[in-house]
Formats: structure tokens, sequence, C-alpha cells
């Protein structure tokens, strides 16, 4: 291990310095290296301006010079130095195993420097005590331990990423097994009864041919639906793999257009507030986010006539959106529920939906380092707010 | 005398810190891993700065150790009075990017004011170094950021320009 004698020594000899204004700084300089091992000193005064060194490791600090010019580990300490003098009780400044790296490449001797105040003559004594190198066994066995703590720690991040990756297969294997075996399921049922038709027609009983009209329909329906989940599906996973091209959007466009491609289909009331402003960030998912819940909202509004408004407010790394509207809102056991794929609280209502919609924008936000949260109460006001925290820097675009 | 400003490398071991501060100091890469020990102080002048391109400005740049304790926070003498700082992360290595998220909170709480440049290093090794995304939380500070290689010194000079300029901006 690396050889110092400079704290002990260094506070020894500021203490010895602190008494000493009898002394001459030289001789007391000279004392102070003979009997601690401190290397070099030099005393500074009030204006951290050089007025005396000692000893071969301060040779480079001149007379007259200011310190936290000419002496590099000390620029831009100027204030912590000041405060020294408001404390001089505190603990000295320090800085270990210090070198300078000259413009030739050569590097100086390695140092550990300590600064302190001297109240009594009003002067700083800042101490140079030399660090002795490492042994070349000592060097090799730290560069080792460190080499090994690096691998450790990239280990345990693979680690992290692999067990996330192992919840998303998870969960995948969960919504394929559960959520696409019902339009299979259906699928057979439909089968079997087209089945049964036949039969009873080789019977005699005649072809109905209304059944098998809307058996037919049926099947395609469900078919329809099992293509329309799995091409969801996979948007789902597809999201945060693919890069997005960053642009700067006008986010009150973006709302209005969403707004203008909406209104032919709803009667509630759609109204825009808060202040929007210019980002550069990726447009797509932006518009994939708002659109999601602004559609959501007028869809599951319980009345014709009714509200949804959008509102924007940014702090310094957000901006914020929130979809408000007057539905029936959501019961609490449902409100992280609708965030998973193809969860629905209303399917009866809207069997043509997948279910994929909040589950699409939570990933997207998540991506992209934003969070979507819902806030509803059903049990003391109608209304649910959804609200976006929109990272304001998605990527930086990097100058050449 | 040009100003002399101190500005210090932060940023978890091996991330490339010394390599960065070898290529711009010396304009030279040294593909051997050899960690710092202690506090090394180089003196780099840079020169056409400011909005009229006629300032100059001394940098003391600390190149620190990556610290050998956990989570790698340390705000010695060593940072203390920076004017700036550098953070640096390894772009193949989660960890040394969460590293950086923690040095930047940190530095943004105990050096309010001062530019915080984000590098990310050893781009040259990635497949596909254009379509690497830089990391949400971090984008979306309003700290600039960098992608950049030490090895082949894509970007390395725009870092301490531009930290040079907005130490010079700020008036710090």
């Amino acid at each position: 291990m690396r050889q110092t004698r400079s704290s002990d020594a260094a506070s020894e000899a500021a203490e010895a310095d602190h008494t000493a204004d009898r002394i001459d700084p030289l001789r007391d300089a000279a004392r102070l290296l003979a009997e601690h091992g401190a290397l070099g000193a030099a005393w500074l005064d009030g204006d951290l301006c050089v007025v005396a060194t000692a000893g071969l490791e301060a040779d480079g600090l001149g007379i007259g010079t200011r310190a936290t010019d000419v002496f590099l580990p000390l620029v831009g300490l100027e204030a912590d130095l000041v405060a020294l003098r408001s404390a001089p009780s505190s603990s000295p400044l320090r800085l270990s195993n210090t070198a300078v790296i000259g413009s030739d490449g050569r590097e100086t001797q390695r140092h550990d420097i300590s600064v302190f105040w001297n109240e009594a003559r009003q002067r700083y004594l800042v101490h140079l005590a030399r660090v002795f190198q490492q042994s070349a066994p000592s060097a090799e066995i730290d560069q080792e331990i460190r080499r090994r703590r690096l691998f450790e720690q990239d280990l345990a991040a693979k680690s992290q990423e692999y067990a996330r990756i192992n919840e998303q297969l998870e969960q995948f294997a969960y919504v394929i097994s559960h959520d696409l075996n019902a339009p299979l399921r259906a699928l057979r049922y439909l089968g079997k009864d087209i089945q049964d038709l036949i039969e009873r027609a080789r019977d005699g009983a005649g072809l109905d041919l209304d059944a098998l009209g809307n058996a037919a329909a049926a099947t395609t329906a469900q078919t329809r639906r099992m293509s329309q989940m799995l091409t969801d599906l996979l948007d789902y996973a597809r999201i945060g793999r693919v890069q997005e091209a960053v642009e700067t959007v006008q986010t009150l466009d973006l709302i209005t257009d969403i707004f203008d491609s909406l209104r032919a289909s709803t009667k509630l009331d759609l109204a825009i507030s808060g202040d929007w402003p210019v980002i550069d960030t990726v447009a797509a998912p932006l518009d994939l986010v708002l659109r999601n819940l602004v559609e959501n909202a007028i869809k599951h509004h319980d009345h014709t006539i009714g509200r949804v408004e959008v509102n924007a407010v940014s702090d310094t790394r957000h901006v914020i959106f929130s979809v408000i509207d007057d539905g029936r809102g959501i019961p609490p056991d449902w409100q992280s529920a609708i965030f998973e794929p193809f969860r629905k609280i209303d399917d009866a209502h809207h069997p043509e939906s997948s279910g994929i919609g909040l589950a699409l924008v939570k990933k997207t936000v998540a991506t992209l380092g934003g969070t979507v949260d819902v806030r509803s109460d059903p049990a003391s006001k109608r209304g649910t707010t959804f609200i976006v925290r929109w990272p304001r820097k998605i990527a930086v675009r990097v100058e050449d | 005398m040009s100003p002399r400003r101190k500005l210090v490398m932060l940023g978890e071991m091996a991330v490339g810190k010394t390599s960065i501060v070898r290529r711009i100091v010396f304009d030279r890469f040294d593909g051997d891993y050899k960690g710092t020990l202690g506090h090394d102080i180089f003196v780099h002048s840079l020169s056409g700065l400011g909005a009229d391109g006629s300032s100059t400005l001394d940098l003391a740049i600390w190149d620190t150790d990556g610290g050998l304790g956990a989570g790698a926070f340390y705000f010695d003498a060593s940072v203390r009075g920076a004017s700036g700082v550098v953070i640096v992360a390894d772009a193949n290595r989660p960890q040394t990017i969460a590293t950086m998220s923690g040095l930047c909170r940190e530095c943004e709480a105990r050096l309010p004011g001062r530019p915080i440049s984000l590098v990310f290093n050893k781009m040259d090794t990635l497949d596909d170094p254009g379509s690497y995304r830089i990391p949400a939380d971090l984008a979306a500070t309003q700290h600039a950021v960098y992608k950049a290689s030490a090895k082949t010194g894509d970007n390395i000079k725009t870092v301490f320009v531009d930290a040079a300029n907005a130490i010079l901006r700020r008036g710090l």
C-alpha cells in the first residue's frame, strides 16, 4: 500500500506552527521537515500570496506569486480558503495523492496537500507531503481488485436486465395463453355449430341458411378479432425497439389535429387548455399516447353530452398532459389492471376493442422515461383524469 | 495570462476519463487500462472561445479515480471549487450510466449553476452507434450530452470547448 506521512505529521506541524510566532518561519519549517517528514511548506498571506517557502517540494511556489494562480491544486478553492479563515478551528483543507501533469506529459511528485489557517500569524500554511509510490506487486493487486469489482458490477447489471426480460416473457406467455385463447375457443364452438347445421341438413331437416350465415359471419368476426389482437401484440412488443426520429413538435398543433380527426365521431365537447409548448421530441409516440387517451375518454363516456378536456403544463423536465373527462369513472380495483394488455372493463359494450390501448400508452411513455397515472373516484365524483409526464428532452442531436 | 478554471472529470471506474483527458491534452490514446489513483491535474489551454471567438481559457482538468467505494460518490476538495464538471459513462455498461445519473444529481445539488457535461464514451465499440439512444432520464435533463470516443477522438474537443464556453458565458 502507499505510504504517506502527511496527516498526523501535518496536524502536529500546524499545531506547532500555530504557537510559533517567535520562531523564524524558515527555521520552523526546517524543524518541521526534520521532525515530521513533511517535505515542503509554504506560507501564504491573507490574499493567498506566497510569503515564504521551505523544502524542495515547494520550489515551484515563487515568493510574491498568488498561490491560486501558480499552484494548480488550489485553483478554484479561493472560497474554501476564505472559509478556513472564518472557522479556523475547522478541519484543514486536504487534497490527497495529487499530482500535476505538464503539457510535456511529465508528472510532478505526488503529494498529500494540507492547508491550515494560522490565526495568530494571519498566515496560511500549505504542507506538501510526498506520497511514496506503491510497490509493483501492490499496484498489481490494486488493479486486479478494480478489475474484479468492474466484472462484478457488470454481472449484477446483466442479471437485472435478464430478470426484466424474463418478466416480460412471462407476461407475454400469459397474454398469449389466456387472451388469445378466447377467440380460438369461440372459433371452435362456431365450427361445431356449423358442423351440427350440416349434420341436421344431411338428416333431412333442411339447411338453415340464416343460422349458417350468422355462424360464418361470427367466424369472420372472431378471426378479425384474433388478427387485430396479434397485430396489437406485435405493436406492443415493438415499442422501444424502433428508434424514432426526434423532431420539433408544436404540441398545440398535434392535439388540435387529434381533436379535428375525432370531432365527427362524437357530440362531446372537446376542449384544449393550458400552455402547449414547442418541444424536440418523438412525434409519433406522442401522437399515439394522446390519441389513445382522448379516444378512450370519448369511447367509454356513458353520456352523449359531456366534456373531454386536454390540458398541458410544463416543469423543467416534463410536459404534463392531463386528459380529463366527466364520464362514469374507473373503479379503484381496475385502475392498475387497465394498463395491462387486453384488460377491458366493459367488454360487452366494446367487443371490437382489443383492450391494448392503455397498455400501449403506458409502455410508450415508460420507454421514453415518463409516467402515466390515472385518478378517478367514481364513488364520490364522476370523471377520470389521466396524467402523462412526458420528458421534455427525449434524445440529443450530436453535432459532429 | 488567461483565466484559469477548474474542471473535474467524474464517473465510474474504467469508463475512460483518463483517456478522454489525454486525448484532449496530448491528442493521443493508450488502450491499456491503468486505473488512476488519487488525482491527476492536467492543464489545457483553449482559445477561440466566446461569442466573438476572441476569448481564451486555461482549464485545470482534475482527473479523479473512479472511486473504490460503493456508489463512487465522493465530494472532497477535489470536486469543490470546480467551475464545470464532465461526467463520463461507458455506453456499453449500464451500471456506469446509473452512476452517471447519481453523480449528476449530486453535482446539481452541490455545484449549482455549474455546467455539467454528460459524456457517453466508447461509442466506437458499439455495433450501431447511430441508433444509440441516450437514457431517457439523462436526456430529460438540461445538461449537454455527448456521444463520444476517446479512441477515435470523436466529439472530445466539442465537450471541452462547450464546457469552457459555458464557464465563460456564466461568468464562473
